[in-house]
């Protein structure tokens, strides 16, 4: 009986498996949340800073996204609108494609684009879909950097690149 | 947390911070016993101890707390506090080792100040760039409670998890996935399910809190777990969300032992709001309510919270129910865009409407993400087929003709309540009984299914006494340590395993003459397939494996395997059909095979009342017994 009790016990945080792993942290990738918790060292702050880098699982696109955000490219993004890209490039594309969505939403207003620019940005950006997305094997930088170009072939969507 | 050091309380002499004024501060927190004021108590993860008046916090890194005694003696920590804000300024530009205590406590100075009236002129404040430029990062206005629910398929996620979602006040429904999200957890570091097991019951991994974006979140829940998720708006201020974020940033660097039962992500969450504002005093409700569900219960029955919820279908529920809005055509062609074998470019795409053939494409790539999440489908035929139809999706001129999903009728939060207590009559072979039962937790197949995922269960220390009019006083009926249920319906897209197993302690009526049966151990599983007919009814086979033994050991010890049959059929959110055959061969020492027929249906009302009546005929070795049994159950 006793046995038993602590078994079923025990059996029953092998259901919790997937509560506690929810929270389960990486090493630290580059991007946002390394920045967040900028001037604190040790291992705690980086608990902290976690972001999910890598722990997003597979995406149909961007295999090289782990190193989004650790180098300079002379690209329009943030490190929010990295971040954004990277752990949700399959979204982008797909919103891209669509010319609507959240996650191109999202972009444009972490681009801060302007409500009544969006529309012609997201139509720009539909209409140039194979050459932000030239195969299924882009980075979420390459895709930044290629989105970053057609907007500077718009005069109107080209002041949104200065941020 | 850095250096935070504590103050010897003699500040030095350059510094105009008053030393009698720290005297006159900490008598006026004792003459009104501030430490004990639940502001205070939440700000230190105060609890009640189990015995007696004192205290204690359920913060176990020692940094946290600045008096030696702090993690007791809530007075003394108020006391250490106070004297750590008059400590001198510090060099530098604020990077985080020469942060300020004003700033590395920044929620307890926060509060203080408001609840003491600080003199700024007597006690001078520091600047705190560091946590300024942190917060404005996360620019919080509102906080918005995120309970993802069961995933399909996985009963395990039916004990859920909780999130504090902090808006901006300038966000929509379309960009709130910038916005920040609060996650309380453990750094376990491993896979190893036992290992996990035994250091999340004993306390052995240390909880923190973490925050990031809210699209990495949906991206996990939504996209890889398919998990539907619930928001729920709440009615905090700006400046309590603004002592929200104050705390999180004290909270950086801290732990607390992780327990899987009590002291869990939904327990912490709860504190947060609670400093937030004190009055709530949510950590306690949750004192004896440890399901994260149960949690999102107790926020939304604080009076004037809750604000209203939002439902946020996972990458599944959004494919199952755009598929279904598509035409016949558009289904076919969805389905072998998804297989690969139809072109975007095919006749069958181009007889379809724009608006029909985008919609067709669009659920084609939902899947071909899906199927590779899933492992059904290797990355590189999904990524090379997602990107042809994305191609293709991005030359047609026309809004897909999808509807949005709808809000499911019942929440998870509304539906009944995690224990359950029942009282039943029945009658065994013409023999009257009484029954009790008594079970912490969760859902079975005859629960109201309101709010639950149908054809998923978890019974968990689910006790059931019997009395027998001419028999011994009580005795254990069944004992069922862990049951879980998957029986999850395939359709023409999606086509998950069906699976149940089942440990614990049952009788097997053996021989004719003992009614009452051996008492056996049991642990049995079984695997098959779900479909559904109609609407909501789910028929699955599986074939079942399991072992069994116990008392009279010829007879009850065995190695058993054969197949079932079962209907669940929630006819409504409140009653439900259930129909089960079960046959099994028994290989033991003079075991014999054994057979089982049972129906069950039950009628709920409202939240916290259900009864049953369930009928059953079964031989198990001392031929064929009747049993019908009546309940009574009440939720709490």
């Amino acid at each position: 009986m006793k046995l038993f009790v602590s078994t079923a016990l025990a059996m029953g945080l092998v259901v919790g498996v997937a509560q506690l792993q929810d929270a389960r942290a990486e090493s630290t990738g580059c991007g946002l949340g390394t920045t967040l918790w900028e001037g604190k060292s040790g291992i705690a702050p980086q608990v902290l800073a976690v972001t999910t880098n890598g722990t997003l699982g597979n995406q149909t696109f961007g295999i090289t996204t782990g190193t989004l955000g650790c180098n300079q490219n002379d690209v329009i993004a943030s490190a929010e609108v990295r971040q954004l890209a990277a752990a949700n490039l399959d979204n982008l594309a797909k919103d891209i494609a669509r010319g609507e969505g959240e996650t191109l939403a999202s972009l444009a207003s972490a681009m801060k684009v302007d409500g009544q620019d969006q529309d012609l940005m997201f139509v720009t950006l539909k209409g140039n879909f194979t050459r932000i997305f030239p195969s299924d094997d882009v980075s979420a930088d390459d895709v930044l950097v290629s989105i970053g170009q057609v907007m500077a072939e718009n005069a109107t969507l080209a002041r949104y690149l200065e941020a | 947390m850095g250096t935070a050091h504590v103050a010897d309380g003699t500040a030095g002499t350059a510094y105009p911070a008053d030393p009698a004024y720290l005297q006159s501060l900490i008598a006026q927190a004792s003459e009104r016993d501030l430490a004990h004021h639940p502001g205070w108590l939440a700000l230190g993860h105060y609890r009640p101890d189990w015995y007696g008046e004192s205290v204690h916090s359920l913060v176990d890194s020692p940094g946290f707390f600045l008096a030696g005694r702090g993690k007791y003696h809530p007075e003394a920590e108020l006391e250490a506090t106070l004297r750590a804000f008059f400590a001198p300024p510090v060099a530098g530009d604020g990077d985080d080792d020469a942060q300020h205590p004003q700033c590395a406590y920044k929620a307890r100075y926060g509060w203080l100040k408001e609840e003491l009236g600080f003199d700024p002129a007597r006690l001078p404040e520091q600047p705190c760039p560091a946590f300024e430029e942190w917060a404005g990062t996360i620019d919080a206005d509102a906080a918005t409670l995120i309970f993802p629910a069961a995933y399909m398929n996985n009963p395990a996620s039916m004990f859920g998890h909780t999130l504090l979602r902090l808006d901006r006040a300038d966000q929509t429904e379309d960009t709130r996935i910038l916005s920040y999200a609060v996650n309380y957890g453990a750094e376990t570091g491993t896979d190893n399910g036992l290992l996990f097991a035994v250091l999340g019951l004993t306390g052995g991994y240390a909880g923190t809190y973490s925050v990031a974006p809210y699209h990495e979140l949906t991206r996990r829940y939504s996209d890889i777990e398919n998990r539907d998720i619930y928001e729920y708006r709440l009615d905090f201020t700006p400046a309590e969300v603004a002592r929200m974020v104050e705390h999180l940033w004290e909270m950086q660097g801290q732990w607390s032992e992780y327990y899987f039962f009590d002291e869990n992500c939904s327990y912490q969450l709860l504190f947060l709001m609670d400093v937030a504002r004190p009055s709530l005093d949510l950590a306690s409700a949750f004192d004896v309510h440890v399901i994260p569900v149960e949690s999102v219960r107790a926020v939304l029955g604080r009076e004037g919270l809750f604000q209203g919820a939002v439902f946020r279908p996972s990458g599944q529920t959004r494919i199952r129910e755009g598929f279904d809005a598509l035409t016949p055509e558009g289904q076919a062609l969805a389905r072998g865009l998804a297989e690969g074998t139809l072109a975007p470019d095919s006749p069958e795409a181009a007889a379809l409407p724009p608006a029909g053939r985008a919609a067709a494409i669009e659920l084609a790539q939902s899947l071909v993400t899906y199927r590779m999440e899933t492992g059904d489908l290797a990355r590189d035929t999904a990524a090379d087929r997602a990107w042809t139809l994305l191609a293709a999706r991005s030359r047609i001129d026309a809004k897909a003709d999808l509807p949005p999903v709808e809000t499911p009728a019942t929440r998870p939060d509304q539906g009944h309540d995690s224990a359950r207590f029942g009282a039943g009559l029945g009658l065994r072979d013409g023999r009257p009984f009484a029954a009790l039962r008594l079970r912490p937790a969760y859902h079975d197949d005859l629960d109201p299914t309101g709010g639950y995922v149908p054809g998923a269960g978890i019974d968990f220390l689910a006790f059931e006494f019997r009395h027998y009019d001419d028999g011994p006083a009580i005795t254990l009926e069944k004992l069922t340590g862990v049951g879980i249920r998957s029986m999850t319906p395939r359709t023409e897209l999606l086509q998950p395993i069906s699976w149940w197993l089942n440990t614990g302690i049952e009788r097997l009526r053996v021989r004719r003459t003992a009614e009452e049966g051996a008492l056996i151990g049991v642990f049995e599983g079984g695997a098959g397939l779900s479909y559904g007919v109609g609407e909501r009814d789910i028929w699955s086979a599986t074939l079942d494996m399991g072992i069994t033994g116990g008392e009279d050991c010829d007879q009850t010890c065995s190695v058993n395997a054969g197949p079932a049959l079962s209907l669940l059929w929630p006819v409504t959110d409140h009653a439900s059909l259930t129909a089960k055959a079960r046959y099994q061969l028994r290989f033991g020492e003079k075991t014999r095979d054994r057979w089982a027929l049972r129906f069950g249906q039950s009628l709920g009302f409202g939240r916290g009342m259900a009864v049953r009546l369930e009928a059953g005929l079964a031989d198990e070795g001392g031929g064929a017994q009747e049993e019908l049994l009546t309940w009574v159950d009440w939720y709490f």
